[in-house]
């Protein structure tokens, strides 16, 4: 078998290793239900560059930094590493930017869905059945046409760029450079932000990761898509695996608690974790991958998913700075208006970017 | 080569696949050409588990031309 990872059994044992080491990584420190959440990483990862000021949410994750620095050393390795882009690259910007938008108001990404879920959050059922709603929605574009447009390979390294970045920003995170006195690296005193296992640990419990999942194209957008659009449940085999082996582990480690109420990082507006999920659901899939697979596709090479994650950077920062993302006390003023507006935008893409093939 | 060629070059998946698809629907036989590996394994997979047809995987390197016939 050329890529073993990439076949049935491969992507259960996929599966199996983000369903256990997410919970792990709870057990270890990180906040809870949230083991790798790519959502929630990347917003504590602008707060520590000072993208925003929520200070109870700013540090720079390890977890971040590995899934690409994992999947750029494997690709490498493999010799799937290969420079491109070029395709709507400021349209998949804002769509990153409204995927974590709508991520925030429910509190997490597809994979911090499921963690709840494992973790015995009902919550989360609205967040997933949101998300599937999105998909749902993005694939009646997608089997219209709907196509960003071709990417183009580059004869330069240019996918080595944001690689290089993530390298950078995690030696100023590790020497914890401070620019000036209040100025960055942010790093959490209490909150969220202040919960993390030992960087290290952090970071080749990530490059791991980073590693399995480029193999296995792993991607719970695509799980679900994909049974959508072709009736295909090879991704999903993956997702479901995940599931079960997060919630055996929660059991055994104590770290399951079931109900609505006083979830750990979570709210329980029923309709706004629906819709805020709609809004990441149908973005990811206008994009082509969850957060976690567009980490994955940015470190091999892929400069278009380095540009949503950018944008989902920017969310993070609009997020807090004009006060959409929710709280454990639950959605924010504006919060509603944000992903409405976030919806009529994908709805616009989804209609506008078609593509006739012959 | 058949005369019924399908570039999905530069496209990601679900794309290719897609096109992949419809286009089983419209040709006995035809070429799609891909040139990333894993819309080349979404292909072939889906290819041979959904509609029992192996796919001819004709050069290797860079670039990816399938033929698929029914």
């Amino acid at each position: 078998m050329k890529n073993f990872l990439a076949s049935s059994k491969g992507i259960i044992l996929s599966g199996l290793v983000v369903g256990l080491i997410a919970p792990l990584l709870q057990f270890l420190g990180n906040p809870p239900n949230m083991g790798i959440c790519v959502a929630c990483f990347e917003r504590d990862f602008a707060g520590a560059l000072g993208l925003h000021h929520a200070a109870v949410v700013q540090y720079m994750r390890p977890e971040i930094i590995g899934i690409v620095i994992g999947a750029f050393l494997i690709s490498l390795l493999k010799k799937e590493n290969i420079s491109r882009g070029g395709s709507s690259p400021l349209i998949r910007f804002a769509l990153g930017m409204f995927a974590m938008i709508g991520a925030l108001v429910f509190l997490g990404c597809p994979w911090r869905a499921i963690l709840r879920l494992a973790g015995g959050d009902l919550n989360a059922v609205f967040g997933i059945l949101g998300l599937t709603t999105g998909i749902f929605i993005a694939s009646l574009f997608l089997n219209n046409g709907f196509s960003l447009g071709r990417a183009y390979k580059s004869e330069h390294k240019t996918g080595w760029i944001f690689p290089s970045f993530m390298i950078v920003l995690f030696l100023l995170f590790i020497f914890k450079v401070k620019f000036a006195e209040q100025g960055a690296i942010f790093f959490s005193s209490k909150g969220p932000g202040a919960m993390h296992v030992n960087p290290w640990i952090g970071l080749v419990a990530a490059i791991i990761f980073g590693m399995i999942l480029q193999r296995s194209r792993f991607c719970t957008m695509g799980a679900i898509r994909d049974l959508f659009i072709i009736k295909d449940s090879h991704l999903l085999k993956g997702v479901v695996t995940m599931l079960v082996s997060a919630t055996i582990f929660n059991l055994i480690a104590g770290q399951f608690n079931l109900g609505l109420e006083n979830q750990p990082i979570a709210h329980s507006n029923i309709l706004w974790n629906f819709l805020g999920m709609v809004l990441s659901g149908l973005a990811f899939a206008l994009a082509g991958g969850c957060p976690g697979r567009q980490l994955i596709l940015a470190g091999e090479g892929d400069n278009d998913s380095a540009v949503f994650v950018l944008g989902m950077f920017a969310g993070a920062a609009v997020a807090h700075n004009f006060s959409l993302a929710s709280s454990p006390k639950g959605i924010t003023t504006f919060a509603p208006y944000a992903v409405i507006l976030g919806i009529i935008f994908c709805i616009i893409i989804g209609f506008t970017m078609r593509k006739k093939f012959n | 080569m058949e005369n019924n060629t399908i570039d999905a070059r530069g496209l990601s998946c679900p794309q290719p696949l897609i096109m992949a698809v419809d286009a089983l629907k419209k040709y006995p036989s035809f070429t799609i050409l891909v040139d990333n590996e894993v819309s080349k394994e979404n292909i072939i997979r889906v290819m041979k588990d959904k509609y029992g047809i192996e796919v001819q995987l004709k050069n290797d390197g860079e670039e990816y031309a399938l033929a698929i016939a029914k």
